[in-house]
C-alpha cells in the first residue's frame, strides 16, 4: 500500500491473487486488486498484458486456476446463480452492437432482460422508456433489427440493456476502439452520466491512454499477467513509479515532430 | 535540397458501383503534392475515402470501382489513373506500400526469405542468389529485425504483428520505391511497437530518399512525424498545409473540430476525472450517392453562412499563407 | 424464400439441380396418381418393351415398370428424408451437448464420433445389419448413425465458434438458462451450415440405401425401392434389360440432381461467397 492512497469502504471488485492458466499459457499471474465503489477506474496494457482476460474472472465467465474475485464481498463466479451476478455486474463489449443477436429484433433482445429478471413485461417496458430518453433513443427503434440502425444507435441499446438490469459494477472492454475522433466523446460522455446518475462502479479496460488518463480515478497499468503500476490516475501519468509504465507514457504519440536524421 | 519534382496526384476521382443504386461517389477531385523526401499525412475518420487514395495509387481497388479521372506526375512521366496496366507499372517500383494488415503482403505459404527475393528479383533482375541473399539480410537487419539469417528461413506467422511489419517495410527498403505508401502501418500495433515502427518508416526516408504518404486516422502521429497534412472528409480534401500551421491554426473548421475532439496524453484534465466532459462532432457524414452542389462539411459545420451552401468551394489557397490550401470560403 | 429459390437458379449447377430434382419429385409423387397399378402381375405381358401402355415396359412378372419405378423413387426419398432428419436430430444434439459442456463430456462426444466414423459407412451399416437382423427400420437406424458423426462434428464446431461471441456471452450473463440461449440463439445461427451438410448427403444417404435394399438387407418385398428394382432388373438381365434401365436412371438422375442443389445451396448460404461492400 502506499502512503496517501485510501481504500474506504469495501471494495465494489475485490480481485485476489488470481491466477488464470490456458493450456501451456499463463495470462494472468498472481494479480490482485481493489477497485473502490463509485469510481471510474481504468486498466491499461498492451496487447498480451492480461488486461482483457482479467475482466473474464471478474464477469464470472471464467474461474480463476487460482486466486478469488469478489464483487461487493460475493464470490464470483455464481456458477449455478447467474441471475444474481446479472444484477451486480454487467459487460459492455467492445463494439457493444455484436452483443445483440442479430436474428431478434431489438425489442425482443430488450424483452429478454425481463424474462433473465422475472419482471413482467409491462413493468420493463416503462423502465425501458426512462434509460431510453437518457440515452437519447426512440421507441421505434425497438422494431427494427441491429444492422438496420446506425452503429451508434445499436451501441447505446447495448448499453440501454446493461442498464436495465442496475448493476452495482459496469465492466467497459475497450469502448472507443474503431471509434473515430469526432464519435469517441460521445460514448465517453454518456459513461460519465451514467456514472453520474447511478452511482455505478465503472471499470473500463483500453490501451488507450490518453483517454483512460482523463477519465478514470485510478489506474492499474499490467504488462505480461501481471499489474506493473497501480495508484490514482494523477500519479500514475505524472510521474510514473515504473519503468515500463515511462515507456508506454512516452510512446504515445504526441505533437512534437521528429527530426529527420538523414 | 533535391532537385527531383514533386509526385504529385492530380484530381482524383473515384465511385464506387451498386446495382439499382446511383454510384457512391467516394472521391471527388482529390489532389496531393508529395514534395521529394519529405512525409506527407493524408488524415481523414471512416468514410473520408483515405484508402480508397492509396488503392487508387497503386491500382489495387475493388472490381466495382470505377476511376472517373485522375493522374499522378512521377518524375517526368505522367500516369492516367485510369489506366490500369500503367498504375501496375508503377506498383512495385516507383510506389510500394505497406498495409495495416502486413498478412495483405505476406504470402503465409513463403518464408520472409523468399519474399525478399522476389522482391529483389524484380528490382534487379540480373542479380545472382548470393548477392540478393546478403543483401535481403542486410535489409533485415537494417529495420531492427535481429538474428536475421534465421529469420529468412521463417514464415509470416511465426513472427510477431511488428515484427510483420518490418519485414514489409525491409520489402519497401528493397524495392527502393520513389514513394512509400502506408496506410494505416501501426494501427493494429500495440502503441510501443508503432513507435518503433514508425521509427524505421522514417529511417527508411532517410536511407532510401525517399517520400512517404502517411495514411491515417490519428492525429498524434499526423502531429509527430507528417512534415505535410491534407485533411479528408467524405471524398473531398478540406485543407493540406505544412503540419506545424495547420495544427496549430487550422484553416478549416472540420480541421479545427477534429483536432478539438482528439484527446492526447497530456491534455487539460478537469479537477475530477468524474467531471471530464470530451467534444464531439454533431451530426453524420453525408451519403455519398446524392450529394449537393454546396460545402461538404456546411450541414455540421459550427460556422456555416447561407453562402456556404450556395455552390460547391474549390479548394485554394489561402490569400497570406500560399503554401496552404483550404476549401473554405471564410478562412481565405 | 423465392429470393433464395432465385439465388440457387442463377447459381452454376443450381439450375440444373432444381430441375432434376423436380423431375425426381415428379416421378415420386405425381406419376403413381396416373400410372397404372404397380403390383398388378400379367406374366403372359412379362419383359415388353417401352410402349403407350407401359412407357418403361414390363418386368419379370408384367407389371408396369414406370409405376414400380415410381413407387420406388417415392420409397428411396422418404426413408432418405427420415434418416437425414434423424442424423441431424442426433448429431445436433450430440454437438451442442459436446460444445457446451465441460471437457469430459466433450472428449466423451468426439471420441464416439471418431470411433463410429472410422468405419466406412456401407462396413457399419452392414454390420449393425448383420448384428441386428435386416429390416426397414433397423436399416434406417443404422444409415442415421452411419451420418450422425458428420452433423455432431459441424454443430459443435460451430457452436463452440458462436460460445465466445459477444451476444452469446451477454445472455449467459443476463442469467438466462443455457436451454433457452441453445434454443433461442446459438441454434438459429447454426442451422445454415448443417441444412446444407444435409442436403449434400442425400445422395449418398439415396445410394446407401439402394445398396443395402440391392443385397436384399433393407427394403423387404413386397415393398420396393430403387434398390430392390435394379436387383430384380439385374437378376433377369440375360432376358430383358428394361427392367434395370428405368430404376438405374432414376437413382442416376436423383443423385446427380441433389448433388447439384446441395453445392448450389452451399455456395449460396457459404457467407464468404456473398459479395458485401
Amino acid at each position: 500500500m502506499h502512503p496517501g492512497a485510501v481504500v474506504p469502504n469495501p471494495p465494489a471488485i475485490e480481485v485476489a491473487g488470481v491466477t488464470v492458466e490456458f493450456t501451456g499459457l499463463r495470462a494472468l499471474d498472481g494479480v490482485s486488486l481493489a477497485v473502490p465503489p463509485a469510481g471510474c477506474f481504468g486498466i491499461v496494457g498492451e496487447s498480451g498484458s492480461g488486461k482483457s482476460t482479467l475482466l473474464r474472472p471478474i464477469l464470472g465467465l471464467q474461474r480463476p486456476t487460482r486466486g478469488e474475485v469478489r464483487i461487493e464481498g460475493t464470490l464470483q463466479p455464481h456458477r449455478r446463480d447467474f441471475r444474481a451476478q446479472a444484477r451486480l455486474v454487467q459487460p459492455i463489449f467492445q463494439d457493444p452492437a455484436l452483443s445483440l443477436s442479430p436474428r431478434r429484433r431489438v425489442g425482443q433482445s430488450l424483452d429478454e432482460v425481463g424474462e433473465a429478471l422475472g419482471e413482467p413485461r409491462d413493468a420493463l417496458r416503462a423502465r425501458l422508456g426512462g434509460v431510453f430518453e437518457r440515452l437519447g433513443l426512440q421507441m421505434p427503434v425497438l422494431d427494427r433489427y441491429p444492422h438496420q440502425i446506425s452503429g451508434g444507435q445499436a451501441r447505446r441499446v447495448a448499453i440501454a440493456r446493461a442498464l436495465l438490469f442496475q448493476p452495482r459494477v459496469l465492466i467497459a472492454d475497450e469502448p472507443t476502439a474503431g471509434l473515430d475522433v469526432s464519435v469517441q466523446g460521445d460514448l465517453l460522455n454518456l459513461l460519465q452520466e451514467i456514472r453520474a446518475a447511478t452511482g455505478v462502479t465503472l471499470l473500463i479496460v483500453s490501451h488507450n491512454l490518453a483517454v483512460i488518463r482523463l477519465i478514470a480515478d485510478r489506474v492499474a497499468v499490467m504488462q505480461g499477467g501481471h499489474i506493473v503500476e497501480e495508484g490514482d490516475s494523477r500519479s500514475v501519468f505524472d510521474a510514473p513509479r515504473s519503468d515500463y509504465t515511462r515507456t508506454l507514457i512516452a510512446s504515445w504519440p504526441r505533437g512534437q515532430p521528429v527530426e529527420a536524421t538523414g | 535540397m533535391t532537385d527531383s519534382p514533386p509526385i504529385a496526384l492530380q484530381g482524383l476521382s473515384v465511385d464506387f458501383l451498386s446495382a439499382g443504386e446511383p454510384p457512391a461517389r467516394a472521391l471527388r477531385d482529390v489532389s496531393l503534392t508529395i514534395p521529394p523526401r519529405s512525409i506527407v499525412g493524408l488524415v481523414g475518420e471512416s468514410g473520408s475515402g483515405k484508402s480508397t487514395v492509396a488503392m487508387a495509387m497503386m491500382g489495387l481497388l475493388a472490381p466495382n470501382a470505377r476511376v472517373g479521372a485522375g493522374r499522378i506526375d512521377v518524375g517526368a512521366r505522367r500516369i492516367d489513373c485510369t489506366d490500369g496496366a500503367a498504375l501496375a507499372g508503377l506498383r512495385g517500383r516507383d510506389f510500394a506500400m505497406v498495409f495495416q494488415d502486413p498478412s495483405a503482403s505476406l504470402n503465409p505459404t513463403f518464408t520472409i526469405g523468399a519474399h525478399l527475393h522476389e522482391v529483389l528479383r524484380t528490382r534487379s533482375p540480373g542479380s545472382d542468389r548470393a548477392e540478393r541473399q546478403e543483401r535481403a539480410i542486410e535489409a533485415l537487419r537494417t529495420v531492427g529485425i535481429d538474428r536475421p539469417e534465421a529469420r529468412m528461413r521463417n514464415h509470416p506467422h511465426e513472427l510477431s504483428g511488428g515484427m510483420r511489419q518490418r519485414v514489409v517495410i525491409a520489402m519497401a527498403l528493397l524495392a527502393r520505391p520513389r514513394l512509400l505508401i502506408a496506410d494505416e502501418p501501426t494501427t493494429a500495433l500495440d502503441v510501443t511497437v508503432e513507435a518503433q515502427v514508425m521509427a524505421e518508416i522514417v529511417a527508411l526516408r532517410d536511407q532510401i530518399g525517399c517520400s512517404i504518404l502517411l495514411i491515417t486516422h490519428s492525429l498524434g502521429l499526423v502531429a509527430r512525424y507528417c512534415d505535410h497534412v491534407s485533411v479528408i472528409y467524405a471524398g473531398e480534401v478540406l485543407e493540406y498545409g505544412p503540419v506545424a500551421e495547420v495544427v496549430h491554426a487550422p484553416a478549416h473548421p472540420y480541421s479545427a473540430d477534429i483536432f478539438a475532439c482528439d484527446i492526447e496524453i497530456d491534455a487539460a484534465r478537469a479537477p475530477a476525472a468524474a467531471e471530464q466532459r470530451f467534444r464531439i462532432i454533431p451530426g453524420n457524414l453525408p451519403g455519398l450517392r446524392d450529394l449537393p452542389a454546396a460545402c461538404i462539411y456546411a450541414p455540421r459545420c459550427r460556422k456555416a453562412v447561407p453562402a456556404c451552401t450556395a455552390g460547391h468551394p474549390a479548394l485554394l489557397p489561402l490569400t497570406d499563407e500560399p503554401e496552404r490550401e483550404t476549401r473554405c470560403i471564410l478562412a481565405r | 424464400m423465392r429470393a433464395f429459390l432465385g439465388r440457387i437458379w442463377r447459381e452454376k449447377g443450381g439450375r440444373t439441380g432444381i430441375l432434376l430434382v423436380a423431375l425426381i419429385l415428379c416421378i415420386a409423387l405425381i406419376v403413381p396418381l396416373l400410372a397404372p397399378d404397380p403390383n398388378k402381375i400379367d406374366v403372359p405381358m412379362r419383359f415388353l418393351p417401352p410402349s403407350l401402355l407401359h412407357p418403361l415396359g414390363t418386368d419379370n412378372l408384367g407389371r408396369d415398370l414406370l409405376a414400380r419405378v415410381a413407387v420406388g423413387t417415392r420409397s428411396a426419398l422418404w426413408i432418405a428424408c427420415v434418416v437425414i432428419a434423424l442424423s441431424m436430430a442426433g448429431g445436433l444434439t450430440l454437438g451442442v451437448i459436446a460444445a457446451l459442456s465441460g471437457r469430459l463430456v466433450d472428449r466423451l462426444v468426439t471420441g464416439f464420433c471418431d470411433i463410429v466414423s472410422a468405419f466406412p459407412s456401407y462396413i457399419l451399416v452392414f454390420s449393425l445389419v448383420a448384428l441386428y437382423g435386416a429390416g426397414l427400420g433397423k436399416l434406417v437406424v443404422a444409415i442415421a448413425l452411419a451420418f450422425l458423426p458428420q452433423f455432431a462434428r459441424i454443430t459443435r464446431s460451430q457452436a463452440l465458434t458462436l460460445r465466445h461471441r459477444p451476444f452469446i456471452e451477454s445472455a449467459r450473463l443476463m442469467g438466462l438458462p443455457a436451454t433457452t440461449i441453445i434454443r433461442r440463439h446459438v441454434l438459429p445461427n447454426i442451422v445454415g451450415p448443417v441444412i446444407v451438410l444435409a442436403s449434400m448427403n442425400i445422395p449418398s444417404v439415396i445410394t446407401t440405401e439402394a445398396a443395402m435394399s440391392f443385397i436384399g438387407l433393407g427394403v423387404q418385398p413386397p415393398q420396393t425401392s430403387l434398390g430392390t428394382l435394379i436387383r430384380d432388373g439385374y437378376v433377369f438381365l440375360d432376358q430383358s434389360w428394361w427392367p434395370i434401365i428405368g430404376a438405374v436412371a432414376v437413382l442416376a438422375i436423383a443423385t446427380l440432381g441433389c448433388t447439384l442443389l446441395g453445392e448450389a445451396l452451399r455456395d449460396v448460404v457459404d457467407p464468404k461467397l456473398r459479395r458485401e461492400p
